[in-house]
């Protein structure tokens, strides 16, 4: 009886609770359909036709995926691309990871600390990359640097428009998004994981590679998922610092869709990316085993 | 000394002398000296802040003492770090590593003493045996139940055969059944391990059912130490007499009076003393099941008093009787004829109070 009266009072309760949580994720989920499942959807169409000139034949074929995996340009471009993206990451990690670190464990004023360098963040991402035009250029900050050092009595052309100038910048841009995480996973750690380690021999140094690391890994995952993707599809760092020997797979998808309209090839680069970036995603997900099963 | 040198040596004689640390300007201990034979099980017994959880991390070596000597077997362990001193230690909320195994969690310490592979896997299945873990060893701790965690925290510091195991309040996170049977099986551990068992608790129940040595301990320092019994029976200050169990306290002026040694209490009132007191203000101590309900009578040490209150306590009535304007004592009836309101007496007997102090 008590059961039964309960379930009468509970359900209006329950249906007007689901009521509010739908009128909560309804736009939302418009959104998404709308500008992300729809347009992956046209894309994923566009990607299985072809062109004739500026008509675009609309018959199934495997010609973009065909060319995709055998087209010289485009492997160039994609390796370079993951190489340039890779090489940001480990830098945003290595130098980011100390900062983290010191942030969470030895920085008494923690909030200015982590402010300071997460502020950037917060400067418009064009400026920035201009902002490395203007130190690394001809007549840049570091050419006068170093020739008022009298390091070099010329100034270097090599710094900008190459692909050092995009993994710095690209480092800069992204750095932000390695540290948070990382900091956030670091600070949350009791205290007494590491006096454990302590009081079981290990030495500062074990200690760090065997407690402190295995402990900051869903961070650093985390981290890794933010900048890879990010690095990899950019495409404002290569056009405004970039030279032509650092073109990235995104200029080479602009260049499809604005320049040669093959918007087939394009579409298919687009989620030749997209694949690239979920499997470095599942993998960190992997990694940080967030799917371990838990059995009791 | 080598880190790992200890783990054959069972149990170790530990020195702290003079020990102060403070942080900023709040005193954590102030002035500790103890002397803990080896194979000891000994409490730091006290209330929150009292100093004692310092005092086990300046063993440990998680916090460097301001002044004083730490040491084992004679050996001053001050500039050691944590990870180089033959002790190891039972966290409160364990601290189990996460991202490892039970078994390699058990196995941490010996992996990083280096130990042969063969002799880990063999202490890791003794330890996990005697804490009744056998089957556990692939586990996560998140897996695990409160009780198991607390097994394998266990296991993991008594594996490293340390000299002195260090127990920060480690049965507090269990509910009152599982740590009853955890303070059995803690204690029939240290005896069977032979280690010299330093437990830290604010629980008096666990103290004195497990330690053959306590110290109470406030406002960082040693207030008392001895065995369970001692500081039941003896008290040495109102601190002790009033944290370890009930107590009535009697405040009053001890002198010499026609028939011996008295404390004189209030309008013409005595109690006649036996153990030795200074003249002056002086505060006994007396458990309420030392005290005797009585009728009124003029003989020594009988108080007249009126019930004020009563509570049920199963096996027997407990009675709060107001012996003077505001001067309650409690004792404890086995029968049912008492009643709130009625006038009675109690029977103070002089061989159980106990003199703690001037008040």
């Amino acid at each position: 009886m008590e059961l039964k009266e309960a379930e009468t009072v509970a359900q209006p309760k329950r249906r007007s609770h689901r009521v509010l949580l739908a009128s909560f994720l309804t736009p939302g989920l418009i959104w998404l359909a709308a500008f992300i499942a729809v347009p992956y959807m046209i894309l994923f169409l566009y990607s299985i036709w072809k062109t004739n000139y500026v008509e675009i034949i609309k018959s199934p074929t495997f010609d973009n995926v065909h060319r995709l995996v055998t087209d010289q340009v485009v492997r160039t471009v994609a390796l370079r691309s993951a190489l340039i993206a890779l090489i940001v990451t480990v830098a945003a990690f290595a130098m980011t990871f100390p900062l983290a670190y010191l942030a969470a464990f030895h920085i008494k004023r923690k909030k200015v600390f982590v402010f300071a360098v997460i502020l950037p963040m917060w400067v418009s991402y064009i400026v920035r990359a201009y902002a490395w035009r203007i130190i690394l250029g001809q007549d840049g900050i570091l050419n006068g640097m170093l020739q008022a050092l009298h390091l070099t009595d010329h100034p270097i052309s090599a710094f900008l428009f190459s692909p050092l100038a995009v993994i710095i910048t690209l480092t800069h841009v992204y750095m932000a998004f390695m540290f948070v995480p990382m900091y956030s996973v670091l600070e949350g750690l009791p205290k007494s994981y590491f006096r454990a380690a302590s009081d079981l021999y290990a030495n500062p140094f074990r200690r760090f590679m065997r407690v402190t690391l295995p402990l900051a890994a869903p961070g650093i995952a985390a981290g890794v998922m933010f900048v890879f993707p990010l690095a990899f599809g950019d495409y404002i760092a290569p056009s405004l610092v970039g030279g032509t020997n650092s073109t990235m797979i995104a200029n080479l998808v602009q260049s499809e869709f604005g320049v040669t309209f093959n918007w087939p090839f394009g579409a298919a680069i687009v989620l030749g990316l997209l694949t690239v970036v979920l499997l470095v995603i599942g993998m960190m997900e992997r990694w940080r085993g967030i799917e371990d099963v838990k059995l009791v | 000394m080598e880190p790992g040198e200890g783990y054959l040596v069972q149990g170790a004689r530990l020195t702290l002398d003079g020990l102060g640390k403070s942080f900023g300007d709040v005193v954590a201990v102030a002035e500790l000296s103890l002397e803990i034979e080896e194979g000891t099980f000994v409490t730091l017994l006290g209330p929150s802040g009292c100093g004692k959880t310092t005092t086990l991390n300046l063993i440990a070596g998680f916090e460097t003492p301001d002044r004083g000597v730490i040491a084992l077997n004679g050996q001053p362990m001050n500039h050691l770090p944590p990870y180089r001193r033959p002790v190891n230690t039972v966290f409160q909320g364990y601290a189990l590593f996460p991202h490892l195994s039970v078994a390699d969690n058990v196995a941490f310490g010996l992996r990083m003493k280096k130990m042969p592979k063969d002799e880990i896997a063999r202490r890791v299945a003794r330890g996990l045996g005697i804490v009744r873990l056998d089957t556990y060893g692939d586990r996560k701790p998140d897996q695990l139940s409160g009780g198991q965690q607390q097994r394998v925290a266990l296991a993991r510091a008594f594996v490293n055969e340390p000299q002195v195991l260090l127990l920060d309040e480690p049965l507090s996170a269990l509910d009152a059944q599982l740590r009853k049977q955890m303070q059995i099986e803690l204690k029939n551990i240290q005896q069977e391990l032979g280690i010299t068992f330093i437990y830290v608790t604010h629980d008096q129940e666990e103290a004195l059912v497990m330690s053959d040595l306590v110290c109470v301990m406030n406002q960082g320092r040693a207030e008392q130490i001895g065995s369970a019994k001692e500081l039941y029976d003896r008290p040495a200050t109102a601190f002790v007499a009033e944290f370890l169990g009930r107590n009535n306290f009697l405040k009053g002026t001890a002198e010499t009076g026609p028939a011996g040694r008295r404390l004189t209490l209030w309008d013409g009132r005595w109690i006649d003393l036996m153990e030795p007191v200074p003249d002056g203000p002086a505060l006994l101590s007396i458990r309420p099941e030392r005290l005797e309900l009585c009728a009124p009578s003029d003989e020594a040490n009988v108080l007249p008093g009126v019930v004020v209150a009563i509570r049920f306590l199963g096996d027997r009535l407990e009675a709060k009787v107001e012996v003077a304007d505001g001067v309650s004592l409690l004792t404890y009836a086995t029968d049912a004829w008492i009643a709130t309101g009625e006038k009675v007496a109690i029977r103070v007997p002089a061989e159980h109070c106990r003199y703690v102090g001037a008040p």
